[in-house]
Order: structure tokens, then C-alpha cells, then sequence
């Protein structure tokens, strides 16, 4: 009888079976649960990637002298080190959180546009795949830091450097595309009853990220463009001898760079906003101005880009004001910190593994952010800029900051996404491994910059030799330890005690108490009601 | 409890004992802090350094305070039953001015700081153009006629693979930047190449030299001694080893040291009249070939595939025709890194590193180049 | 929103048919023209400056955001409307104006309102008669498509 029915040109296109079987899955599948699977597997082999090479970086830095590496090869493995985990580790992790928790946080079927998915993700692959196979080329990969100033990285730049620019426009594509999706998705496909104040924090900081993403994106396609115009068609915009601007390179840079480091936290302020009032058992303090906050942190972001180039001879009155909106970025992640605090305090707490990441983010990535204070204020800087102090600091929020978020968010859903607990002594092995490591690593940095040890340099005098070597144990430690989350990684996929569909006690949200745990493969096939 | 460990006196302890494990103790001097200086804005950044330390502590024990509080007595374990209040706007003003007036309590010191940093042109005493090239400074004293180029010493160069013992590894500069005490100096910083950073942590000057731009920063120094300082911002291969010595002597011993600078130059120039022997040009060819070109070229000339040409057999050094070979080296070669070295090197240098060049590296052209030669193509 | 919309107007009922949508075309294109203006302010910043090469791309990726909110919205804005009366009932689709409708005599309608899909349970629910059939609500959740179906035959029944 079917056969019968006039088709509908405008027929919903997913099929409505499971899965299909075998490879040709993943290469083929629109379905916003495999796509952030296959994003955050993606991620995490570039974490262990961009990881071993900051390893190579530890171990040439272990002892003064030269022992292991080239300074040309060691000045590849900061550049490669920085990109892949910046581009390759934390974006793509976000993003495949967002794929698999927005459409179940906002009671959508799907993602709004599932093809388009469907590419954003497969583009990375070959974007690193050209990106990792520079190391292999004649010239070595890209030598001038993930920064890639001009001149260094146009005149004076190896012949590999075309390549990391085609690179770098795939991923700004996929990216593009991703935040498109991802806001027609929070636009368009909300659940009756769903409105923007009701919102997941998660949710709303990432419609934020897009945003930013969006607003910011052409701008680093037209630095790369412009790069490798001046390399090969006669242009000089950041040529100094052809009358062009090596400065303006850097405002183009940090006008995309200070926006894309919010872009790689505010996802995670989404996260521990959600874990803190689980296990605090008491609901998120200050909602409605934890959004106003996330929301003046991204308008900021664009406004103070250049406290990145304090030393690059501004005049005065720019310093001032770049000082100025600067350290007022502290006020709106001040309330945030505080509004976590808040929600813990008189709570009934308990410390799932979840919960012990989240509470490390909170004391890790706010020491993060008073160092970031002090960077910011425009004559110290002088002093610090470009030294350890600085690598200390970004390393603050984004390995104690977003990686922390980024694992505790695995340890909160993946219950729910497999229906397998994890284990609860690995995990906390895990936490306490990781966060000792991690201080011992990253701690003493603040220490070697203050001390005057520059940053990206393959060699140090003596005076800096004890801090190195304790922050290159430490650094060993870290890796190894995230090898052994792998290894919970796979072990709670294969299998594990059977989680319930509320998950934890405390657990809000629409994808844990309008869905099984696991949930199906089209979640909400009936729109659930919204409280 | 176990949250001390996340607090910074904590971590500070077991870094310092996990360092006392280990043995090699040459320099046992644990700097944890920024310089004081010598200069009065070093002094005064130490100061506004501290005030922003302290605050950030404070701050930190009320807030990791409060933390650890509720994680100690609002635990379910202790029976704690959670409160359900999750909004007060009253609460989230205050915690958004106090902040605020945190911030002005430092942005005033701030400012004023930053006002004393930037006022670089007013009464300067000496002014100093520095010059960053790829991998090295060249210092010009404006009124002094006086130029010369600083390089990392070549005793630190001599032990890369295994500097232990030598404690002057990578601090020592074959020519280091002499300067009076208690007189303002001026900088100037240009480039020739890419961008270099210039800084001296106790003079507190960082100031980035690009190419196409001059700016400037100041410093009175009020000790006499020697102070280091290195290139802060990537610059290329050997980025790690441009490395500044600055010399702060008396007045009387700075007009001696002028002087004895002028008549090493006057030499210098009478040194480029003579007629040179292959071997003398070979001996000090190899000597400035390991102090300008290694860094690229190699030491056996072969460069690296893709990103610096190789010397040996390459066409233009092995041409008989010199001319070619010595554009290229005292021109420079536009849109490359090979950079014009005729600002940089003298006549009689010149010439013996193409003599060395020629005759060195597996090549063996054979023809000797004499200074005069490189006079005329100037 | 799902709407089901019930007009009573002697003897004739109206079902107004739509999928949830959760912004308005009229929000949309508000915030589309704000995200332009910014994108585009950006672009003709660095153009001032001399870097000319960002705004082609800023104009590329607003075409690009444009042309994703109008497929989605394509497809959340959708009608399909149902008018019966005793003689006739008619079917019209379309999104703002009709671009498909269809015509059937009330009586000798048939409703189907089917399974399909073994693990889903998919519902499916066309309206025709003499082997010729249309599906109506495909966007509808399976509880709208039984609250439909239960309401359409009620109408039947009644004209």
C-alpha cells in the first residue's frame, strides 16, 4: 500500500533505521551522534599527537646543550605542537561535544543541516593530514611558531609553508561550516517550550563560540591568503621592503587569535557549569548572568587583541586602553569563578570523577586567569612577554582549563552516550595522576620566565637548568598519563557496570531525563516536554 | 585538605624537593621571581610586578578559601543538605564593583609606570641604534661613529652537545654593548631580517626591532657590572642563541674604552690595504664563516634541503668569476634570508670567508679574493 | 511549533500543518543582517588598513551563512494545509505560498495511517482515494500524527 503514496518532495532524508554496518558508517553517516564520535576520536589521537611532540620539546629541554634535536627541528615541534593542539586537540574535541549534546540538550531530532556535518568533520582529516606530512618534506615543517609572524613566515619561510596554508583554510572551513550548523541547529530546532533562557549554559556558550567563530574566521583565511600572496605573487602586505606592514600582520593575527582563545573556553565554562550543580546536588547560581557574562566576555575579546604585542612599539594611548579593556576581562570570568563557588556552597557535594576534574578546572584555570591579570597590565608585560611566565599562563587555561573541562565532560556523558559507567578507580587514579603532573610540569614555568627564560628557544643557560628538568618530569608524567586515559577511553566503551538513565543523583537536562542511557540513535523522535 | 595541594606555597614545596633529588648543582640558585634591575623603571615594575602579585593572592586564598570550605563541610558525606537559593542580583552586583575598583587600584599605578616607560625621547645623554639581524645584534653608537656586531661566544658554541661545567654556557658575547652608568641611553631598534626582540631583564627594556619600523625604549643603569639578556621573540633557526652583554662601566672608563673602539677600527681599515696571503685569509675566513654562515650553510656547507641553500658545489661559489659570489654576499639576496652582509662584516672579513668559501667546504675554485677587491665592489 | 489549527466555519474544517520551529523568519532575518553587519564591519576595517584580502571571505562565509538559514528554514517553514468540506477535501503544501495541492471527493476518502520502519516505529499518515495517495504531516512526531489522524477521522465522520 505503501508503493502507493505520493512521495514528499520535501521528505525528511535521514533513514530511519539504525545505524548501517561496517566502515562505510563513519565515511557516510549524518547522524550527530557518530559525527561527534568521529570528532572527539579525531581529537584525542591529535591531544596524543601534538602531546608527543611537546614530549620531543621536554626532552631536548630536559638538560642544558644540545643532546637530542636541532634548534630548526625543535622550532618545528613548537609550531606543530602549538597548531595541532590548538586547531587539532581542543576545537574539534568542543565541537564534538556540541554534536552530541546540543541536539539532545535543545530536544532536536538531529543537527539542523546533517550533510553539511557530514563534511565539516571529514575535511579535518585530510587538513592534518597535509598539516602532519610537512615534517616529512624536505624543509622540515613550519619553523615560525603556531603564531606565524611575517616576515619569518613569509620571506623567510620553508617551502612547506604552502602547504600548512592550505591547511590552515581547510580547517577554517570546517570550522565555518560546524558553528553554521551549529547555530541554525540552536536557532531553528529547538524543542516546544525550549526558549533561549531555558538553555543548557552549554548550549548558550556554544551559539557564542559559532558566533565568534563566524565573526572571526575570514579573517585568519585572509592572513593566510595574504601570506601566501606575498610568498609567491608579488604582493608586499607584510613586506617592509615592498612598503608593506609586518606589524599589521599581528593586528590581523590577534584580531582572529584572541577571539579563537574564547572560542577554546567558553564551551568549557558551558561544561562546569553543568557538572558543579550535579554533584552539588543545587541549582547553578546566577544563570541568567553567567549568560550576560559569557555573552560581554565575547564582545571584549574583540576589543583587545593587541595587549598580545605590548612590545611591538605602539603608541601610548593604544597601550593605555588595550590595558585598560584587558584587565576589565577579568571582571565577567571573576562573576563566573565566583558563581561556581556559589552553587557549591551549602550544597550536598560528592566527588565522582566528573566532579574532581571540574573542581581542578575551577582552582587550575583561576590561576590561569591571575597570571593572565598580570600579563595584562601593559608595563610589567614588558617583563614578562614572550617568556616561560607566558607559556605558564596559557598553558593554565588551556591544558588545566579546556583540556580539564574537555575530560570531565567525557567522564559526565559518556555513561550516558555508551550506557557503560566508567570505572571509578581508574578514573581517579586518572584525575590525581594528571593534576600532580600537570602542576609540576606547567608551576615552575611561572618561575623560569620570571627568572628571564625566554620562550621557543632549544637551549638555556645554566641558571635555568633545575626548573627545566622538574617541569620535564613533570611533562613525562602528564603524557603518560593520558595514555592511560586511553585506555579507560576504550575500556568504558567495550563495556562496564550498566549505567541508569538519569546517570548521577543530581543530573539535570533533557538527555538525562527525557532519554535512555544509551540513548537511540535518533534521539527525540517525539518532541519531549521542556519544564 | 587535599586542595592545598592546587595552592602555590604547596606546589612551591614539592617542586623544590623533588628538585633536591637531583645532583647536578652547578648553579643552585632557585630564582623564583623577576629581577629588581638597575635601572629606576626596573625598580618601579618590580614594585607594580609585586602589588599585582599580592592582590592576585589575596583574592586567591578568599576565593580557593571559600572553595575548600564548602568542600570540607558541604559534602554529602558529612550529611550536608543543599540549599536550593541559585539567584541573588544583590550578591552578583557587589561581586562585579568590587572587582572593579580592584582593577582602577591598579591601573592608576599602571599608568604612571607606563608613562615613565614610554618617555624615551626626552633628554637622552647617548643613543644607541640597535640593529637585530639573523642571529645576531649590530650596535651603532650615533654620535660616536662607532659600530660593531655581538655574537654568542664561541666558547659556548664549542659545547653545545655538553655544556656541563662551563658556567658561562650561553651568557658570554664576543663583543658586548658598553655603556656609562647614571646617563640616560636611548635605543633605537630596527632590523634588517625579521622581527627580534631586545631585552635585558635587569635594564627592563623589551622592545621588538622590525623591519621597516624604528622604536625606542630607555634605561639609566645605577650599578656598574655585566648584564645578559637574550632575543625574545622567534627569529629563526637560532633564534635561542642571540644573546645580548651589556657592559655598565664608569664614565672615565667608557671614554678609554671609546677610544681604544676608534683606534681598532682605524686598523681595521689599514688592515684592508694590504695585500693578504691565501692562508691568513684561510685561517680568518673559517673563523667568520662559523660566526656568520654555520648557522644556515652548515658546517660542511650543505645547508638544509628547502629552506637554505648548500655550498658546497653550489654554482655561484664555484664559479670562477667571483663577481657573482660577492654580490650575494655583500648585497644580500632580495626576497631570501640570505641577508646583506656588507653592514655587517669588513673588507678583510669578507674577503677571506668567500676566499674560505671557495676553497673550503669541499669546493676548490682556487682563486684567492683580496680585500681590495671587496672595497671596490662596495 | 507544531500546529494542528482547527477552523470551524459551517461545515468546512481547516488543519493548518507545520513542523516545530523555534525562531521566526522575521527574528532570523534580523539576526542575520546583525551578523553581517558585523562580519562585513570587520572586513572593511582591515580594507581601510590595506589588508584588502579579508573582506572577499567575510562576503563569502555571510553567502554561505545565508544559504544554510534559508535550506533550514525552507524546511521548518513549511505548511501543509487540509480543507474538507462534504464534497471535497484538499490538500495544499508549500512553504509562504502553495506550490503543491491536491483535490480528492470527501466521499470516497480513505485515511491510512501505517507503520513502517521496524526499529523506529515510524508512522506514516496519507490521505486519497481510487490508488491515489498523498502523505500528509511527514514532519510530525508520531503522538501529533495519532492526535491528527484521530481528528481528521472524526471530521470525516461528522461532514
Amino acid at each position: 500500500m505503501s508503493s502507493e503514496i505520493t512521495h514528499d518532495a520535501a521528505h525528511d532524508e535521514h533513514d530511519h533505521h539504525g545505524p548501517a554496518k561496517g566502515l562505510m558508517r563513519w565515511v557516510t553517516t549524518t547522524n550527530h551522534k557518530d559525527i561527534g564520535t568521529l570528532y572527539l576520536w579525531l581529537s584525542f589521537i591529535m591531544l596524543l599527537y601534538g602531546g608527543s611532540m611537546a614530549m620531543i620539546i621536554r626532552l631536548e629541554l630536559f638538560q642544558p646543550g644540545l643532546q637530542w634535536v636541532e634548534p630548526h627541528f625543535f622550532n618545528q615541534m613548537t609550531t606543530m605542537h602549538g597548531l595541532v593542539m590548538v586547531f587539532g586537540a581542543i576545537m574539534p574535541a568542543f565541537v564534538g561535544l556540541a554534536n552530541w549534546l546540543v541536539p539532545m540538550m535543545i530536544g532536536a531530532p538531529d543537527m539542523a543541516l546533517p550533510r553539511l556535518n557530514n563534511w565539516s568533520f571529514w575535511l579535518l582529516p585530510f587538513a592534518f593530514g597535509i598539516l602532519a606530512s610537512t615534517t616529512f618534506m624536505e624543509s622540515g615543517a613550519p619553523a615560525f611558531g603556531w603564531t606565524f609572524y611575517a616576515p619569518l613566515s613569509t620571506t623567510y619561510a620553508p617551502d612547506s609553508t604552502d602547504f600548512f596554508i592550505f591547511a590552515v583554510h581547510l580547517m577554517g572551513i570546517s570550522s565555518v561550516m560546524g558553528s553554521i550548523n551549529i547555530i541554525a541547529t540552536i536557532l531553528n530546532m529547538r524543542a516546544p517550550g525550549m526558549t533561549l533562557m531555558k538553555m543548557p549554559l552549554f548550549v548558550w556558550t556554544w551559539l557564542i563560540t559559532a558566533y565568534l567563530l563566524i565573526a572571526v574566521m575570514p579573517v585568519l583565511a585572509g592572513a593566510v591568503t595574504m601570506m601566501l600572496t606575498d610568498r609567491h605573487f608579488g604582493t608586499s602586505f607584510f613586506d617592509a621592503a615592498g612598503g608593506g606592514d609586518p606589524v599589521m600582520f599581528q593586528h590581523i593575527f590577534w584580531f582572529f587569535g584572541h577571539p579563537e582563545v574564547y572560542i577554546m573556553i567558553l564551551p568549557a565554562f558551558g561544561i562546569i557549569s553543568a557538572i558543579i550543580p550535579t554533584f552539588a546536588r543545587k541549582p547553578l547560581f546566577g544563570y541568567s548572568s553567567m549568560v550576560y557574562a559569557t555573552a560581554s566576555i565575547a564582545i571584549l575579546s574583540f576589543m583587545v587583541w593587541a595587549h598580545h604585542m605590548f612590545t611591538v612599539g605602539m603608541p601610548v594611548a593604544g597601550e593605555l586602553y588595550f590595558m585598560y579593556a584587558t584587565i576589565l576581562i577579568s571582571i565577567p570570568t571573576g562573576v563566573k569563578v565566583f558563581n561556581w563557588v556559589t552553587t557549591m556552597w551549602k550544597g550536598s557535594m560528592t566527588f565522582e570523577t566528573p566532579m574532581l576534574w571540574a573542581l581542578g578546572f575551577i582552582v587550575m584555570f583561576t590561576i590561569g586567569g591571575f597570571s593572565g591579570l598580570m600579563l595584562g597590565v601593559a608595563p610589567v608585560d614588558t617583563q614578562y612577554h614572550d617568556t616561560y611566565f607566558v607559556v605558564a599562563h596559557f598553558h593554565y587555561v588551556l591544558v588545566t582549563g579546556a583540556l580539564y573541562s574537555i575530560i570531565a565532560a567525557f567522564y559526565y556523558w559518556v555513561p550516558k552516550w555508551t550506557g557503560h559507567m566508567y570505572n571509578e578507580t581508574l578514573g581517579k587514579i586518572h584525575f590525581w595522576w594528571s593534576t600532580i603532573a600537570v602542576n609540576v610540569l606547567f608551576f615552575p614555568q611561572h618561575f623560569l620566565g620570571l627568572a628571564g627564560m625566554p620562550r621557543r628557544i632549544p637551549d638555556y643557560s645554566l641558571q635555568f637548568a633545575e626548573f627545566n628538568m622538574i617541569s620535564s618530569i613533570g611533562g613525562f608524567a602528564f603524557g603518560l598519563a593520558q595514555v592511560f586515559f586511553l585506555y579507560i577511553v576504550i575500556k568504558t566503551i567495550r563495556g562496564g557496570e550498566k549505567a541508569t538513565d538519569r546517570v548521577w543523583e543530581g543530573a539535570t537536562g533533557l538527555e538525562f531525563e527525557q532519554l535512555p542511557s544509551p540513548p537511540p540513535y535518533h534521539s527525540f523522535t517525539e518532541a519531549p516536554p521542556v519544564r | 585538605m587535599i586542595f592545598k595541594k592546587f595552592s602555590s606555597p604547596g606546589l612551591m614545596v614539592l617542586a623544590g624537593s623533588l628538585a633536591m633529588l637531583q645532583t647536578s648543582a652547578t648553579n643552585a640558585a632557585y630564582e623564583l621571581n623577576m629581577t629588581e634591575g638597575v635601572t629606576p623603571i626596573s625598580q618601579e615594575l618590580y614594585s607594580l610586578h609585586m602589588l599585582v602579585f599580592w592582590i592576585c593572592v589575596v583574592i586567591g586564598i578568599l576565593v580557593f578559601g571559600a572553595m575548600a570550605w564548602s568542600i570540607l563541610y558541604h559534602r554529602k558525606s558529612r550529611g550536608a543538605q543543599a540549599a536550593n537559593f541559585h539567584e541573588s542580583t544583590t550578591v552578583e552586583i557587589i561581586w562585579t564593583i568590587v572587582p572593579l575598583l580592584i582593577l582602577i587600584g591598579i591601573a592608576i599605578p599602571a599608568t604612571g609606570t607606563l608613562l615613565d616607560l614610554e618617555d624615551a625621547k626626552t633628554d637622552a645623554d647617548i643613543t644607541v641604534q640597535v640593529t637585530g639581524i639573523q642571529w645576531k645584534w649590530k650596535y651603532t653608537y650615533v654620535d660616536e661613529d662607532i659600530s660593531f656586531v655581538s655574537n654568542l661566544a664561541q666558547t659556548s658554541r664549542d659545547v653545545f652537545k655538553d655544556p656541563t661545567g662551563n658556567e658561562n654556557y650561553l651568557l658570554e658575547v664576543d663583543e658586548p654593548l658598553v655603556l656609562p652608568v647614571n646617563k640616560k641611553v636611548r635605543f633605537l631598534f630596527h632590523s634588517n631580517d625579521v622581527i627580534h626582540a631586545w631585552w635585558v631583564p635587569e635594564l627592563a627594556v623589551k622592545q621588538d626591532s622590525i623591519p621597516g619600523f624604528i622604536n625606542d625604549s630607555w634605561a639609566t643603569i645605577e650599578e656598574p657590572g655585566t648584564y645578559r639578556g637574550q632575543c625574545s621573540e622567534l627569529c629563526g633557526k637560532d633564534h635561542g642563541f642571540v644573546r645580548i652583554g651589556v657592559e655598565a662601566v664608569t664614565e672615565p672608563e667608557y671614554k678609554e674604552w671609546l677610544a681604544s673602539k676608534k683606534a681598532a677600527a682605524a686598523a681595521a681599515a689599514s688592515a684592508a690595504e694590504q695585500e693578504w696571503s691565501k692562508q691568513d685569509l684561510l685561517a680568518r675566513g673559517e673563523t667568520v664563516y662559523k660566526a656568520n654562515c654555520l648557522a644556515c650553510h652548515g658546517v660542511t656547507g650543505a645547508g638544509i634541503p628547502g629552506a637554505f641553500p648548500a655550498m658546497t658545489g653550489s654554482a655561484i661559489v664555484t664559479d670562477p668569476d667571483p663577481s657573482a659570489h660577492i654580490d650575494v654576499v655583500v648585497n644580500g639576496k632580495a626576497g631570501t634570508a640570505m641577508a646583506s652582509f656588507k653592514g655587517q662584516l669588513n673588507d678583510v672579513d669578507i674577503a677571506s670567508v668567500l676566499t674560505y668559501e671557495r676553497n673550503a667546504l669541499g669546493n676548490s675554485v682556487g682563486t684567492v679574493i683580496q680585500p681590495s677587491t671587496i672595497k671596490n665592489a662596495r | 511549533m507544531v500546529s494542528i489549527d482547527k477552523v470551524n466555519t459551517s461545515d468546512s474544517y481547516r488543519f493548518v500543518l507545520s513542523p516545530n520551529c523555534s525562531i521566526s523568519w522575521h527574528e532570523l532575518v534580523l539576526l542575520y543582517i546583525f551578523t553581517c553587519v558585523v562580519a562585513l564591519a570587520i572586513g572593511i576595517f582591515f580594507t581601510i588598513q590595506g589588508m584588502w584580502l579579508v573582506l572577499p571571505f567575510s562576503g563569502l562565509e555571510m553567502l554561505a551563512l545565508g544559504a544554510c538559514l534559508y535550506l533550514t528554514s525552507r524546511k521548518v517553514y513549511r505548511k501543509e494545509v487540509i480543507t474538507l468540506d462534504q464534497r471535497r477535501i484538499r490538500i495544499e503544501k508549500g512553504v509562504q505560498q502553495v506550490s503543491q495541492s491536491w483535490e480528492f471527493e470527501t466521499p470516497w476518502i480513505r485515511l491510512i495511517d501505517e507503520q513502517t520502519g521496524a526499529r523506529d516505529r515510524q508512522r506514516k499518515l496519507a490521505i486519497g482515494s481510487h490508488g491515489n495517495y498523498v502523505e500528509v504531516g511527514a514532519f510530525l512526531d508520531n503522538s501529533e500524527k495519532e492526535r491528527l489522524a484521530f481528528q481528521l477521522k472524526d471530521c470525516i465522520i461528522r461532514v
